[in-house]
């Protein structure tokens, strides 16, 4: 854009070269035009981009945290990705919705794929627990990776209170024992054995 | 009517109906641990689904009520505390310990009937 400013400006002054009083009349007519054509194009481009990205950045924050129901009264919630404060807000209030939609009593929250957790991060999912028993339903936090665990022990966050089980297998097992459930393992399907 | 203490069986049912200010929260406290005895209620459950807001005041009355039904031969619980509500009191550090707490009034009842059923579950409320 700006080269085209310049090949222009260029062609005005081989233009006018002779006549020194018309080409600075033109210059000034010139200059403004041009400078605004410039500044609207890159502040489109730039406004445009930011669209984008905060279309994008919706996306990952409407998909990074499902609410999803395995067993009547029953949810899981994978969270996948690093926790900034602002996701762990928006998943608080995904875990406290969802129970009062899907009237859940256990919750699983799994966290294998969350990379790494901080004191402010973990202070937060100790919130969300205490807040999920306010509204009558238990967590089960499955899947801390030893990496996870070990830092939090050493920053000494208290998980005493929480109910954690290795992996997310586990968890969901263990809120299907509390609420009653039993899986009972039959014949296979025939069909389904290739 | 701010509170409306209905009886139903052997429980009372509290539903607080809008948000209450410090005076009438311990009105409804007096209120509530008096007909606890006059009932002989065994259950109380206070239901506060139609709060979007409790403050430390509230929540802290809600407590002392809890303590004071259970000298009184009751146990309470509280439910139907809304998903913002519920993360606003934890964020403030007044989480109810010691409280029992379900989902709804239908989760209360069923949960008051197994409490009371199972004496067991007295000293640890989940």
């Amino acid at each position: 854009m700006l080269l085209l400013r310049d090949v222009l400006a260029r062609s005005l002054f081989e233009k006018y070269q002779k006549d020194f009083e018309l080409l600075n009349r033109v210059l000034d007519a010139y200059e403004p035009a041009a400078n605004r054509i410039a500044n609207t194009v890159a502040v489109s481009f730039v406004r445009e981009r930011e669209r984008v990205i905060r279309q994008q950045q919706d996306a990952i924050r409407e998909l990074s945290t499902p609410v999803l129901q395995v067993r009547e009264r029953i949810l899981i919630l994978p969270i996948i990705g690093v926790l900034d404060e602002q996701r762990a807000n928006q998943f608080t209030e995904q875990l406290l919705d969802g129970i009062r939609s899907h009237r859940a009593k256990v919750v699983v929250i799994d966290i294998t794929g969350v990379p790494d957790v901080d004191s402010e991060v973990a202070n937060h999912l100790v919130q969300a627990v205490d807040a999920s028993r306010l509204m009558g339903a238990s967590v089960i936090l499955t899947g801390l990776s030893p990496e996870i665990a070990q830092t939090l022990v050493t920053i000494g966050v208290d998980l005493g209170k929480m109910n954690t089980v290795g992996d997310l297998q586990g968890g969901v097992e263990e809120a299907e024992r509390l609420l009653g459930f039993k899986v009972t393992k039959s014949d296979p399907v025939e069909n389904h054995l290739h | 009517m701010l509170v409306s203490i209905l009886r139903q069986g052997s429980y009372l049912i509290a539903s607080i109906h809008e948000a209450l200010n410090d005076r009438e929260i311990v009105q409804f406290q007096q209120d509530l641990v008096e007909q606890i005895g006059t009932h002989r209620a065994r259950g109380v459950i206070i239901d506060v689904a139609a709060l979007d807001v409790m403050d430390s005041f509230g929540s802290r009355t809600l407590l002392n009520l809890a303590h004071a039904a259970r000298l009184r031969g009751a146990e309470t619980v509280i439910v139907g505390i809304q998903p913002t509500v519920a993360f606003a009191m934890v964020r403030l550090g007044m989480g109810l310990d010691n409280v029992h707490t379900a989902l709804d009034l239908e989760e209360g009842l069923e949960y008051l009937q197994r409490l009371l059923q199972d004496p067991q579950q007295h000293q640890s409320p989940r």
